[in-house]
């Protein structure tokens, strides 16, 4: 018999069949396999035996009022995830609202009101017109810009 | 299921009656399998100051989720799945101060040893030789990794059959074997090393 199919009877529990012994006798590594795996399972036989401990009383009613809060516990949750939700998307709401109050009008949206300023004051526009190097473009830029360009245009004449 | 027996009938009409929220049902089911769950934990964790604590929790967590049992399983195997996952949890949180090393091992244990023959005739302290023997067991299933131990305590303490095991763990039997193959090997592999001085 080898001695990986005597080790696997071993692992199995069966000391005593002849053929297995005969190899354990005569092989030392088989011998202490064998006395081990009998070390072992004396141990899980013992331990088998004990008894687990005796439930105490009121085991029953102390269940049912554990489970009667875990019942509850999930619908809390529940109600608590749900409100803490409702909270973060007011606070986002709030906080887009207040950054768009907050940044100023300026870009496209915004133009129209430098158009006006443009518009009230045409003698600039008619410098630009003369400006050198093709400034005439400013006639598009802010009042202040285009006040300063037509001065230096003046100094130029 | 065609024509089950009156128990069986009655359980099932208990789980669907738990299924609709139906606690004191429920209670009636822990009682019947209070017994098993017990001896299961107690021989995984094996600390018999938290053998009710941790049982109630696998019976609140068995109610949470019993919608959820389809009757594939029985409720038994069921029911040992939910101990077994809550088990391991418990075990892994708890390892590192369940770790026995070899010098805690202690030379009572190997002089019995010694003495009793490695176990196979017990001498005129027999049953004392047995009771160091399963301290012994009891220390080295400690040292074991966790998966080790659930297997090894499931085949070995509570003489669960190896496809009752892949029933609880979801394994294929051949899987089964094959670790408690490995954990066995390894189990004794560590008592060799514990007797030639770690």
């Amino acid at each position: 018999m080898r001695c990986r199919k005597v080790r696997k009877i071993l692992e199995e529990g069966s000391h005593d069949d002849p053929h297995v012994q005969a190899h354990v006798k005569s092989c030392p590594a088989c011998g202490e396999a064998a006395a081990g795996w009998s070390v072992l399972r004396s141990g899980f036989r013992q331990l088998r035996r004990e008894e687990p401990p005796e439930v105490s009383w009121g085991f029953a009613e102390r269940l049912l009022r554990r489970l009667e809060v875990a019942v509850q516990r999930p619908s809390e949750e529940l109600i608590e995830m749900a409100g803490r939700r409702i909270v973060y998307v007011t606070l986002l709401i709030t906080l887009l609202v207040l950054v768009s109050l907050w940044a100023p009008s300026s870009g496209p949206r915004g133009a129209g009101g430098t158009a006006e300023v443009l518009v009230a004051r045409p003698e600039m526009a008619e410098v630009s017109q003369e400006a050198p190097l093709g400034l005439g473009s400013l006639a598009l830029v802010p009042s202040r810009l285009a006040g300063q360009t037509a001065a230096g245009g003046q100094r130029q004449k | 299921m065609a024509n089950p027996h009156p128990e069986a009938r009655q359980e099932i009409e208990l789980i669907k009656r738990c299924q609709k929220g139906d606690r004191e049902a429920f209670g009636s089911l822990a009682e019947t399998y209070r017994r098993p769950i017990f001896s299961l934990v107690f021989h995984l964790v094996h600390r018999r100051d938290e053998v009710e604590d941790i049982v109630q929790e696998i019976f609140i967590k068995a109610f949470v989720a019993i919608r959820g049992y389809n009757f594939q399983s029985s409720f038994r195997t069921w029911l040992s799945r939910i101990a077994i996952n809550h088990c391991y949890d418990y075990l892994r949180r708890n390892r590192v101060s369940r770790i026995t090393y070899f010098w805690q091992m202690g030379e009572e244990s190997e002089r019995r040893i010694e003495s009793g023959g490695e176990g196979r005739k017990p001498g005129p302290h027999g049953h004392e030789d047995q009771l160091a023997l399963a301290d012994l067991v009891d220390k080295l299933l400690a040292r074991a990794p966790v998966e080790d131990r659930i297997i090894l305590t499931l085949k070995e303490l509570e003489d669960r059959s190896v496809e009752e095991i892949a029933g609880i763990s979801g394994l294929k039997p051949s899987t089964v074997k094959v670790r408690l193959h490995r954990a066995r090997k390894r189990m004794l592999k560590d008592y060799k090393k514990w007797r030639r001085g770690g």
